[in-house]
């Protein structure tokens, strides 16, 4: 994950990163890729579905027909803010195919936190 | 908190699911107070509908993945230990458990299906702050010198290295993100979705701290919440002991600085300070309850000791010590179990579980200075009995 730039007092250091990214489970990294992939697109998925019962219920209050839906067309800058907006869509659901893990299984990680 | 599967609430998860339908909006506590979509009860909703929708597929997913693919994965280990000419039942080790466990490609399934739900969770929300970061900063930078409550900041402090990491992979753990205690609070309510129920209202740390018992005396001047975190207990204890000096620590800044705004958004007067927990700074005998909320299963297991021994200073005599966690105690045991708190702890990166697990914590505490309180009946039946008082 990104760290946060600013200049304001924030209250926070450096973390330790989990080594989790470096684990394989299905035999090949890029299975474990594509579960990444099919978890974020659900997710994105759903959002939008859920989304759109939002929009139908506010129309039908306002008395918006699904003709005028089909008809409309973005602004430039309605279509320029909407790449954006699919640029991180692709980016949440399709990032994770381009991971590249370790070969390891779960019997080779370490435990950790033994304070002993 | 993590957590150890216990219940599937698909009901629940339908009812959360549900938009909301009662709204209602936090006193203002102060000019920069953000709430862009109102809030529900306590509960702030989410900045943007498209969050909340994100959050609501990551938690669906977490029932689901409690309800029907943790069970199969048990199903699964449990036919491949017989297979293997093993007893279920029987006592075993991590590394003879991961053996079997390691070769079922759905158990791993379940396992990387849960990271990358996990990972999709924390991602959108911290994107979400990091983007609308100036504004989430000025709000917090706004409550931090306001009441009720107060806070106390120690910029300048040693965090000891035990602390920072990544616990259930929340990118930059609880002392690293300017905005760990919101990601923290909106990312946990799944979790406990999935495993004890609705908590969007606090309703499950009222619930515990309505059954903390008193000392002999009856008298609670002053209330100790150690590893508080985003103050949902320290909280919860100021609403039940309102005239009580009610302290929150913690050493996420964070995390303390969202548990204070938080706890002045409704009127809560509980006190928040930046420490350790085995070291908070306040004098001798201050107390009359000590109390924490699944904290300890977060720190290293002499780390429990210490801290063991620092709410005994600061307690009066009689005083009550009740620190909840879970049943802590084994570095063997059933495949299931072990296969469990392997998850937890490599998985969900839950660093120091090992550790607490290699420790009775019940009886670190007995060795200490206390003595349980007879006839308190345990807080919750996962976290064992640990009612005891000062001598």
């Amino acid at each position: 994950m990104a760290k946060l730039k600013t200049t304001r007092p924030t209250y926070a250091v450096d973390a330790i990163p989990s080594d989790i990214t470096d684990a394989q489970y299905l035999g090949n990294p890029v299975l474990d890729n594509l579960v990444s992939t099919v978890i974020a697109m659900g997710t994105e998925m759903w959002a939008t579905k859920r989304r759109l019962k939002v929009v139908e219920a506010v129309m039908e209050q306002k008395g918006v027909t699904s003709e005028m839906i089909e008809q409309y067309v973005p602004t430039d800058a309605q279509a320029e803010a909407w790449e954006v907006d699919r640029d991180r869509f692709i980016d949440l659901a399709f990032g994770p195919l381009t991971h590249t893990s370790g070969t390891h299984f779960s019997s080779d990680f370490k435990k950790r936190g033994d304070d002993s | 908190m993590n957590r150890r599967t216990l219940f599937g609430t698909a009901a629940g998860a339908t009812a959360l699911a549900a938009f909301a339908r009662e709204r209602s909006v936090l006193a203002k506590s102060s000019d920069m107070d953000v709430e862009l979509r109102g809030s529900t009860g306590r509960m702030e909703r989410l900045g943007t509908l498209e969050l909340e929708s994100q959050q609501d597929f990551t938690l669906g997913f977490r029932v689901f993945h409690a309800k029907k693919m943790r069970r199969m994965s048990g199903m699964l280990l449990n036919d491949a230990l017989i297979e293997a000419g093993l007893d279920p039942k029987e006592t075993m080790t991590y590394d003879q458990m991961l053996e079997i466990a390691d070769k079922n490609p759905q158990i791993n399934l379940a396992s990387r299906t849960w990271i990358a739900n996990q990972q999709v969770t924390w991602k959108t929300l911290q994107d979400y702050f990091h983007a609308n970061a100036d504004m989430y900063l000025s709000e917090m930078e706004a409550a931090d010198n306001i009441g009720p409550g107060t806070l106390e900041l120690s910029p300048d402090m040693y965090v000891p290295e035990y602390t920072r990491h990544e616990i259930h992979i929340q990118p930059d753990g609880y002392v690293g993100d300017p905005f760990a205690g919101h990601v923290y609070h909106y990312g946990t309510n799944s979790f406990y979705i999935s495993v004890l129920g609705h908590n969007e209202q606090d309703q499950i740390h009222k619930n515990v701290a309505g059954r903390l018992p008193l000392p002999a005396d009856g008298k609670v001047k002053r209330i100790l919440d150690m590893g508080c975190g985003i103050g949902q207990m320290s909280a919860a204890l100021k609403e039940r002991f309102p005239d009580a000096e009610v302290w929150g620590v913690d050493i996420g800044g964070p995390m303390v600085r969202y548990a204070h705004m938080r706890a002045n958004d409704f009127g809560n007067g509980a006190n928040f300070r930046q420490a350790l927990a085995e070291e908070t700074g306040f004098p001798d005998g201050y107390f009359d309850l000590v109390t924490s909320y699944i904290m300890h299963h977060e720190v290293p297991g002499e780390k429990t000791k210490e801290i063991i021994e620092e709410a005994n200073r600061v307690l009066r005599p009689g005083g009550v010590y009740t620190p909840l966690d879970f049943v802590s105690g084994g570095t063997t045991g059933r495949a299931a179990q072990l296969h469990g708190r392997w998850f937890d702890h490599r998985w969900n990166n839950e660093v120091w579980s090992l550790s607490y697990h290699s420790i009775d914590f019940t009886k670190e505490i007995a060795k200490r200075g206390f003595k349980k309180i007879a006839g308190a009946p345990p807080i919750a039946r996962q976290f064992g009995d640990r009612n005891f008082a000062k001598t």
